[in-house]
């Protein structure tokens, strides 16, 4: 979990915050629009490659997105 | 189904400099031909020829950029909405601080460039009409997500009429029929106003809020959907020369989009939904690009603007070798950005780099 969980700070660290976190990783990713339209699309599409997780069209939701923790149990689910 | 969906992002961003660089190629071929020929101008010899039809063929097909990123627009809305349907304001005023400062900073940009004012509201806000139609429809999407949340079928079927709608007007306009009443719709519905594109944001917002549903029902037709796309690339070429050579001896200009130039957008979008996979050259290249989408979109213009100005005083010639003026322009609609961005980054203005490219 903590390898996940790290990747994917990481990730959105480069990709969305210019390689500076802040406080930001701590807020709700979607409400504090850290994650926009294109960014969902590109968080997907990392965890698909990265963890070999299989994003459903039913897991797209906002719930499984608002928070790193969400994440890190959305690609728990889908590659386990 | 997001790698795809952030391949074809990336086609529709880079289709931008293309599709810019083609119109700028019809003003050189028919608006400055005195420039490198000794004629007057406007001057139609060039209507019809190879050059001609490949301009107009870049054209219509890159036009589907702009519905593109309306409905990923559209479809990231619903997923902002989330199970209870509704969306948080806090969260629309954080997409709105993201989009206006680009919004008002570039529009400056661009008429400064120009060295002039805008001549009308119009012209200030066509300059970048996605933009502004994007944030119009941020401000709607509440009560959108709502409708289409209690009946999809219904607004779907509205916005298509409403498109189709726009379709003729258009038809309207090419054949400049007189009538006071279509003149007054037609000056009352501009590019910028949401109407006018609003049904890509709905179709956006329906596959989304339906996601599983939809490409459940379409994945069998994807093969019918890639017939059905090339099938109207190519109505979309022979609609509008139909259209131009009916429509009178001059040029028909580039505001007539047409029926089938719409039908190719939405099977573009369709495909990215149904497709098994995308295969093509470059892909995590135009990908990457499609993650800067928005930047292109408002510098690419201004890349053109300059470097077909340098070309116009400068190189005059060219203007009258679409083999070389066209690679110069895409070339540096595409890279010019690409380096903006880069130099910003490196600059000073880093802190700056999200009031500037959102």
């Amino acid at each position: 979990m903590n390898h996940i969980e790290e990747s994917i700070k990481a990730f959105i660290t480069k990709e969305f915050l210019h390689g500076d976190p802040g406080q930001a990783l701590n807020e709700n990713l979607v409400h504090s629009g850290i994650i926009d339209s294109l960014g969902i699309l590109t968080l997907i599409n990392f965890l698909e490659q990265q963890f070999n997780a299989a994003i459903e069209p039913e897991d797209v939701v906002l719930e499984n997105f608002e928070t790193i923790q969400a994440i890190c149990n959305l690609v728990q689910l889908r590659t386990n | 189904m997001s790698k795809r969906l952030l391949l074809l992002n990336g086609l529709a961003a880079l289709s931008l400099p293309f599709f810019h660089a083609a119109i700028y190629g019809f003003q050189a071929m028919f608006f400055w031909t005195n420039e490198y020929r000794p004629v007057t101008v406007p001057n139609y010899d060039q209507w019809g020829s190879l050059t001609y039809y490949i301009l107009l063929t870049i054209r219509q097909l890159a036009g589907f950029s702009i519905p593109y990123f309306l409905f990923i627009s559209g479809f990231f809305v619903a997923f902002m909405a989330g199970s209870q349907g509704n969306i948080p304001k806090p969260l629309l005023i954080n997409r709105l601080r993201k989009l206006i400062p680009p919004l008002l900073i570039w529009t400056v940009v661009f008429f400064v460039l120009q060295g002039r004012l805008p001549r009308s509201i119009h012209e200030l806000l066509r300059a970048y009409y996605y933009i502004t139609l994007i944030i119009q429809l941020y401000l709607l999407s509440p009560w959108l997500v709502k409708a289409i949340r209690g009946n999809w079928k219904k607004v779907i079927f509205a916005a298509t009429l409403l498109q189709i709608g726009f379709i003729a007007l258009e038809y309207t306009a090419a054949f400049a029929l007189k009538s006071p009443i279509l003149q007054w719709i037609i000056r009352l519905t501009p590019i910028w106003f949401f109407p006018s594109r609003l049904f890509w944001f709905v179709v956006g917002v329906t596959i989304s809020l339906n996601l599983k549903v939809v490409s459940q029902r379409l994945t069998p037709y994807s093969r019918h959907i890639v017939v059905a796309l090339i099938v109207s690339a190519i109505l979309s070429v022979v609609e509008y020369d139909i259209v131009d050579r009916l429509s009178g001896p001059d040029w028909l200009g580039t505001d007539f989009n047409g029926l089938w130039r719409n039908l190719f957008a939405l099977m573009a979008l369709l495909y990215g939904i149904t497709a098994s996979q995308i295969k093509l050259p470059w892909s995590a290249q135009i990908t990457e690009i499609g993650n800067k989408s928005l930047a292109i979109y408002l510098l690419n213009s201004l890349v053109l603007y300059v470097v077909s100005s340098i070309i116009y005083h400068r190189f005059p010639a060219i203007l009258g070798i679409q083999l070389i003026y066209q690679p110069l322009l895409i070339i540096s609609g595409t890279i010019g950005p690409l380096l903006i961005m880069a130099a910003v980054k490196k600059s000073p203005l880093k802190p700056y780099y999200g009031l500037l490219f959102g």
